[in-house]
């Protein structure tokens, strides 16, 4: 069992100490990645990851460090401001290369067209997490179609839970229900 | 009267993308109608080509501010969001009132894939006070990958005639009505999706060649 925190959130965040706890606690490996701290560079959309480097960034930043943590996830968990009823430009650098994980190729399920997954099929489960400064509902119901749509083009299961105000203690709550329902503790 | 002035925020990551031919678009229409258009790419700003209060100086000389942007990941790429968050940061009262729209565009026959582009301009709108004009949101766009519009067939006429009925719309500062949104969607019964997987296959084969790549389902981060 394996999870990769995502931290997309700007400046002092209490994710790392609640996930070395729940770590420690029920002994499970996890890495952290504070991607504000990270140098990922923005996908510029030059094909290369298919028709140069398959499955890898032309550009040398810290992607695969990244990749290599989700690859061999259970659970990822991804933190993020609501920003515009979306995810922050911190997350999303570290999204927008999740498209490495996909081949380029079209595959239709359900009369749907995807990328299969170059590691497989349902590589992890997800889990979404927005933190909410009394946005309104209709940005956080954004946010919850963002994040639906995120996971469907991932293929992968999800939970997209807001908090208000960095309330920690309900992200807890949620990461250890989530770990419980998989069956992981 | 004054010149209505338009300002186009070109989203996309390539220089001569499908962005900036949509935006190209846009900026002919709004001329050919007496009014005047500008294109700036966002990207240049998050590169440090130009500076943020640079764009916030032409944003306030503006009427009406439009963006179009592709979809990466299901939303704005990174460095459409980081301009938008820089924007927001010195949020300017002059905004208020001023028109923004905006104009997605993915690979995904399915709209609903790229919806949070219009959903994130339309919350950017909100918070700067601007008064939101809607938006279209343009599926299989690489079937345009680049091209002036008007050199890609029907899809492109299609496409042109009714960005031109959007434009009017948007000069009468009018709210664009979602009458044009189903005018320019293609409806692809889901078994048609099946051809075309096969043919979007193909042009992906095609470029792997091209490119000279090795295995494409290569797996670097496999422990």
């Amino acid at each position: 069992m394996h999870i990769t925190v995502l931290d997309g959130i700007e400046g002092i965040s209490q994710l790392e100490d609640l996930l070395k706890l729940t770590g420690e606690q029920y002994g499970i490996s996890y890495t952290y990645l504070k991607l504000e701290k990270m140098d990922i560079q923005p996908c510029r959309n030059c094909g290369g990851c298919s028709t140069k480097t398959p499955g890898e960034c032309l550009f040398k930043d810290d992607t695969p460090e990244v990749m290599k943590s989700l690859v061999k996830s259970n659970l990822v968990i991804m933190a993020t401001p609501i920003r515009f009823g979306g995810f922050n430009s911190i997350l999303k650098k570290a999204l927008d290369k999740c498209a490495l994980l996909g081949l380029p190729f079209f595959k239709v399920d359900k009369g749907s067209l995807y990328h299969p997954g170059r590691y497989g099929e349902t590589m992890f489960t997800s889990l979404i997490i927005g933190i909410s400064r009394s946005h309104s509902e209709k940005q956080k119901q954004s946010f919850r179609q963002l994040a639906k749509q995120n996971a469907a083009i991932m293929r992968v299961p999800y939970q997209a839970v807001i908090v208000e105000d960095n309330d920690m203690l309900q992200v807890k709550d949620v990461i250890l229900s989530l770990l419980r329902e998989e069956q992981y503790i | 009267m004054s010149q209505t002035k338009v300002l186009l925020l070109d989203g996309g990551m390539r220089k001569n993308g499908t962005s900036s031919s949509l935006a190209k678009t846009i900026k002919r229409q709004v001329e050919n109608k007496g009014q005047t258009a500008e294109i700036t790419r966002l990207v240049e700003y998050f590169d440090g080509k130009h500076m943020i209060s640079e764009l916030k100086t032409i944003l306030n000389k503006s009427d009406i501010i439009g963006i179009i942007a592709p979809c990466y990941v299901n939303t704005f790429p990174y460095a459409d969001i980081w301009c938008l968050e820089q924007l927001i940061c010195g949020y300017q009262k002059e905004w208020q009132g001023k028109m923004l729209f905006a104009v997605a565009q993915g690979g995904m026959p399915d709209l609903k894939v790229h919806q949070s582009i219009l959903h994130v301009s339309e919350h950017f709108a909100e918070e700067t006070e601007m008064k939101w004009a809607g938006g279209l949101i343009i599926g299989m766009a690489p079937l345009i990958d680049g091209a002036p519009l008007e050199n890609c067939g029907f899809i492109g006429r299609r496409l042109v005639k009714n960005m031109d009925r959007m434009v009017d719309r948007l000069l009468d500062f009018g709210h664009i009505p979602s009458a044009l949104q189903n005018k320019i969607t293609i409806d692809i019964p889901k078994i048609l999706n099946y051809p075309l997987a096969f043919f979007l296959n193909y042009i992906v084969k095609s470029s792997l060649k091209k490119g000279g790549a090795g295995d494409p389902y290569h797996k670097p981060y496999c422990s």
